[in-house]
């Protein structure tokens, strides 16, 4: 191999490896990119999820007062999935239970007023669904479970009439997608 | 031998070094468009959550992230739907009147119909609303309306503040050197001793917002005019659309005040706002009377069956809830069905179910 084309090999080789760092540079970059891009999306589904929380807790559609849900609306909205999702969104579901010495889950029925039962499923449909997409390996969720009282319209009954009794009860809020 | 191998050397270097360069200013073009991308999407993000935190809390905010990078957003009334340049959509799941700019305010209004709270977000720049009042006997307590229905920025560093156009004078709103803001405003308007306005020729600044208030108002005029025809009722017009637009309560002037005559890539601003206001309004009024009119219905059933199971004296003071949980029930019922005709085809309904609400109320039956 004579000098100059000794020197033309280390400058090829040279060269190769600068564009190799450039190319290992580029891609760091760009998945640097994509976890900051998943990492954003991740933190604003669970802000979205939060949010939800919050409107389903202070919205006059479900909540006697803030985080006070009133049962009377619960067990109206039990049959309105639909209208639930036009107003609070897309695949989510709630479930609400009262927290009760008994320990047994008692679901609250449509169209039945009843201070006997202590759980509502708020739009079991999109629980189906998500049934479903988790068979189908599809599924992302969020979920966020925190206490809050529920107003029992006619939770006391006297000769003379009726008062509400405040019962403590968690809700989970689950979206998916 | 030599030679040949430096010409070489030299050629190949120009060819790589060209090569190079080219390819890492079109990658550093292109990341830099994509960050740019990325830094947009998340303020649209944070724009988002602050309009759902103010929509749930009802604590006011000021935002100004939209001064980092500026935003081309827009709004599509088709699609319901808050649209960025390139960026996709948002479907923001709360009423949200807005035009953006750099130091924005973002509060919390609410339109109570008695048995239901219609609550919207404002998000608007810092801005001066000029009001500019002719004869209209129903000023006053137009003025009233649009100002309670707008953000109060006590306490905020931006500002809604408000003025008078009188001729090519712009005066203060509330006679004083300092800004005149929404609780200084209503206390002047309800002394009675609102500055006299007419006709504007002023020069109306890129932070300033003029609200005509006149005994009729024409197409082409400047900002916004509204011709109050009685309470809380009226037409309106909005520079840039040919639109005459009948409002019902002041969230559709806050609408169009609040997108004003901005236009997006789908139109005048304020029109989109006024539609997505009335969209939204049916929706909810829909949602709301059926979960409200169910629930009066078993409020009646169950106080009903408690009297029938012997519990409660079936003379007690409190069975007479149950005839008005019925008629309460019978009214929302009735917004329901009627709302697929547009919500002044319910407002009849809407009155009654309010005005029977407020009765259940006093007579102590249910909470407010």
């Amino acid at each position: 191999m004579t000098k100059g084309q000794t020197e033309m090999f280390e400058y090829v080789i040279a060269t190769f490896f600068i564009v190799l760092i450039i190319i290992f540079v580029m891609f760091m970059l760009a998945s640097y990119q994509n976890d900051q891009l998943k990492l954003e999306a991740d933190k604003f589904k669970d802000q979205r999820t939060e949010q939800l929380l919050k409107r389903v807790l202070s919205s006059p559609l479900l909540a006697k007062e803030d985080s006070v849900l009133d049962d009377g609306k619960l067990i109206a909205a039990l049959s309105l999935c639909d209208d639930m999702k036009d107003f609070f969104g897309e695949k989510w579901y709630a479930v609400i239970a009262v927290l009760d010495s008994s320990g047994k889950t008692v679901r609250c029925k449509e169209d039945e007023y009843s201070t006997d039962c202590n759980t509502w499923v708020l739009c079991e449909e999109n629980l189906e669904a998500k049934i479903k997409l988790e068979e189908s390996k599809k599924l992302e969720e969020t979920a966020y479970t925190v206490p809050l009282n529920v107003a029992r319209k006619l939770g006391w009954v006297m000769r003379r009439g009726t008062a509400t009794r405040a019962e403590p009860a968690i809700i989970e809020v689950w979206v998916y997608g | 031998m030599i030679i040949t191998f430096q010409m070489w050397k030299i050629v190949l270097g120009l060819v790589i070094s060209g090569f190079l360069i080219v390819f890492a200013v079109n990658y550093i073009g292109g990341y830099t468009a994509q960050q740019n991308d990325v830094l947009r999407a998340k303020i649209l993000n944070t724009f988002e959550l602050a309009c759902y935190n103010v929509y749930n809390t009802g604590n006011s905010m000021v935002f100004d992230d939209f001064t980092k990078v500026p935003s081309d957003i827009s709004f599509s009334t088709t699609e319901q739907k808050i649209k960025i340049a390139g960026l996709g959509s948002r479907d923001i799941k709360v009423p949200v009147f807005f035009s953006v700019g750099d130091k924005m305010v973002i509060w919390r209004g609410e339109q109570d119909l008695g048995w239901w709270k219609f609550r919207y977000v404002v998000a608007i720049p810092e801005t001066e609303i000029v009001f500019s009042v002719g004869s209209s006997p129903n000023a006053l307590e137009t003025m009233e309306g649009i100002v309670k229905a707008l953000p109060d920025t006590t306490n905020f560093k931006n500002k809604v503040a408000y003025a008078f156009c009188n001729g090519n004078k712009i005066d203060n709103g509330c006679g004083t050197a300092k800004q005149c803001e929404a609780k200084a405003l209503l206390d002047v308007l309800s002394s009675g001793n609102a500055p006299r306005s007419s006709k504007c020729t002023a020069d109306i600044g890129k932070n300033q917002r003029l609200v005509t208030i006149s005994m009729s108002c024409t197409n082409g005029m400047p900002g916004v005019c509204i011709e109050p025809q009685g309470p809380a009722s009226g037409k309106a017009r909005l520079e840039g659309s040919e639109t005459v637009f009948v409002y019902g309560d002041y969230a559709d002037l806050a609408a169009l005040i609040a997108g004003y005559n901005k236009k997006d890539a789908y139109g005048v601003l304020g029109e989109a706002m006024y539609a997505h206001k009335n969209a939204e309004m049916a929706m909810e009024l829909g949602v709301a009377a059926k979960i409200m009119a169910k629930r009066a219905e078993l409020l009646a059933s169950g106080l009903t069956g408690i009297a029938g199971s012997g519990k409660m004296d079936a003379d007690a003071d409190e069975m007479a809830c149950v005839k008005l949980f019925q008629e309460l029930s019978a009214f929302l019922d009735g917004v329901a069905s009627s709302l697929g005709k547009g919500v002044d085809a319910a407002a009849g309904y809407m009155e009654r179910a309010g005005e029977k609400k407020r009765e259940i109320v006093e007579k102590g039956c249910d909470y407010d």
